[in-house]
């Protein structure tokens, strides 16, 4: 719509600008009264008119002023954050040469994480690995990695390793040091009834104590030897997974290693009273048994009976069918 | 600026790159001003605290994909921290910010104050391309606040001239805002009557 001839831009100004006096604006009203259109017209106008009142703002708002501004508090945050660097590597110089920090202590500067498994669980790393945690197993580990990434472990886990040939992915458990390069595998660390084990599943794992390193291929297993060496054999026991994965395969086993490999998966401890019960074999498959069903066939199979004190089982009686 | 420029701009902030940074900088920074001024903030205090909300977008910049636009994360930074501030001010009782009395936080509507910031901030524009002796006349009857005879003997035109300018900038400013006052006109005329 054009400007209308038949209303006076003097009379219209005066009025938007609110300078009108009665009768003027009663000449505009009537106006915008005549048609639709004219309402509009003076209605876009009046809301032009009104806002255009912070052009005075906008155009006083100096933009390099404020560019520089935002730059300088951006560099600020920097220096912030170098200060509490700094603050963090003068305390550092200052207990290296004290020489009385653990090592562990300095190992990372990165905010270590730790996470102990109240149940069996999953676990995320920060740069994608899969860790599933048996009950009770602790990790430790830095919030973010930066270049290797080391994690400290005690208990027993399956890693399942994002792979990054760039960054090796390091497991520090007691003493050892287990390096990987993309893989999967089960870690258990030593306890007071079984010792160091790790089973390869696939990729490649380099295991190393202070004294040796063996290099690992997949179905391949390393453990702790009574003679404190390291013995690698072929992972012979299918059962390894089985804390994790819930399914137990026995096929003609001895009931010696039948009990070591369900206490290990349900975190429980067997003791024979009849210890030639332990030559007796088993073959059996039990998926997501349950412990209790577990033992309840065992019990009808061998004339036995189960009797629990905390984690650990006495077995009576027991004779090969 | 259209939603596709908005992502691409969004995208390549995410990327790291500086001088979308920058461009964000030239696009946003009046209107947010604007806008935080519509909470009773004077000039000063809200050129701070967008200036504050522009280190927040740079250090955030990365994570942004996970805000649903460029534009809401920079309205929202900017109302959440006027409102802060007025509360922290009220319960300090008026310390560093002059808040315009009787300033009801919670009453505000902010989806109305930043569709208003951004007419107004069009208007602006819309504005600064008029002619220069129309765009002067104008501001010194709108922003001076002077009248139409004054201008005349100041500019040694006559009084009718001064009228058919104003006029005209009035004409190609509807014009220019047309569009987009249609869409709004609903929302903001009851606000204004």
């Amino acid at each position: 719509m054009n400007n209308p001839s038949d209303i006076s831009q003097e009379l219209m100004l005066k009025y938007l600008s609110e300078t009108a006096n009665e009768q003027e604006s009663k000449v505009v009203e009537n106006w915008m009264a005549e048609s639709e259109d004219n309402a509009q017209y003076i209605q876009q106008l009046k809301l032009l008119w009104a806002n255009a009142e912070s052009f005075s703002l906008l155009e006083s708002i100096d933009m390099d002023k404020n560019w520089e501004g935002v730059q300088s508090k951006i560099a600020q945050q920097r220096i912030g954050s170098n200060r509490v660097f700094w603050r963090v590597a003068a305390a550092v110089i200052f207990l290296i040469s004290a020489a009385f920090l653990a090592k562990s202590l300095l190992y990372n500067p990165a905010e270590q994480l730790m996470f102990t498994a109240e149940d069996q669980s999953q676990l995320t790393l920060p740069d994608g690995t899969l860790v599933t945690l048996k009950k009770g197993a602790t990790i430790k580990y830095p919030e973010e990695f930066e270049g290797e990434r080391r994690v400290e472990f005690e208990g027993e886990a399956f890693f399942d390793v994002d792979t990054d040939p760039d960054k090796p992915f390091v497991i520090q458990a007691d003493d050892t040091e287990t390096q990987v390069l993309g893989t999967s595998f089960n870690l258990k660390t030593a306890t007071a009834y079984s010792g160091f084990e790790l089973v390869l599943v696939e990729g490649k794992v380099s295991f190393s104590t202070p004294n040796e390193r063996v290099i690992l291929t997949p179905g391949q297993r390393v453990a702790l030897g009574p003679n404190g060496l390291l013995e690698k054999t072929e992972n012979t026991n299918q059962n390894f997974q089985a804390w994790q994965t819930g399914s137990l395969v026995f096929e003609n086993a001895k009931m010696s290693e039948v009990f070591e490999d369900i206490g290990n998966a349900y975190n429980v401890r067997f003791e024979l009273e009849n210890m030639s019960f332990g030559d007796c074999t088993l073959t059996a498959r039990y998926d997501q048994e349950g412990l209790e069903n577990i033992l309840n066939t065992l019990e009808i199979l061998f004339n036995t009976t189960f009797n629990q004190q905390q984690d650990t089982i006495l077995v009576s009686g027991g004779s090969c069918n | 600026m259209s939603a596709e420029d908005e992502i691409v701009l969004q995208q390549r902030l995410s990327r790291g790159d500086e001088t979308a940074f920058q461009e964000t900088f030239e696009i946003y920074f009046k209107v947010l001003v604007l806008f935080a001024t519509k909470f009773s903030l004077d000039k000063e205090t809200a050129e701070d605290l967008v200036q504050d909300v522009f280190v927040k977008l740079y250090e955030q910049k990365d994570r942004l994909q996970f805000h649903s636009s460029l534009k809401a994360f920079l309205y929202q930074s900017v109302r959440n921290k006027c409102i802060d501030l007025i509360r922290s001010t009220k319960t300090r009782e008026k310390h560093h910010v002059e808040i315009k009395a009787g300033t009801d936080v919670e009453g505000l509507n902010s989806e109305e104050l930043m569709l208003q910031s951004e007419l107004e901030e069009k208007i602006y524009h819309s504005i600064k391309q008029l002619p220069d002796q129309c765009q002067l006349i104008f501001s010194m009857n709108r922003f001076e606040g002077k009248k139409n005879q004054e201008i005349a003997d100041e500019l040694n035109i006559s009084k009718r001239t001064v009228e058919t300018q104003i006029s005209k900038a009035l004409k190609i400013l509807r014009e220019d805002i047309y569009p987009y006052l249609k869409t709004i006109i609903i929302a903001l005329s009851l606000w204004l009557s």
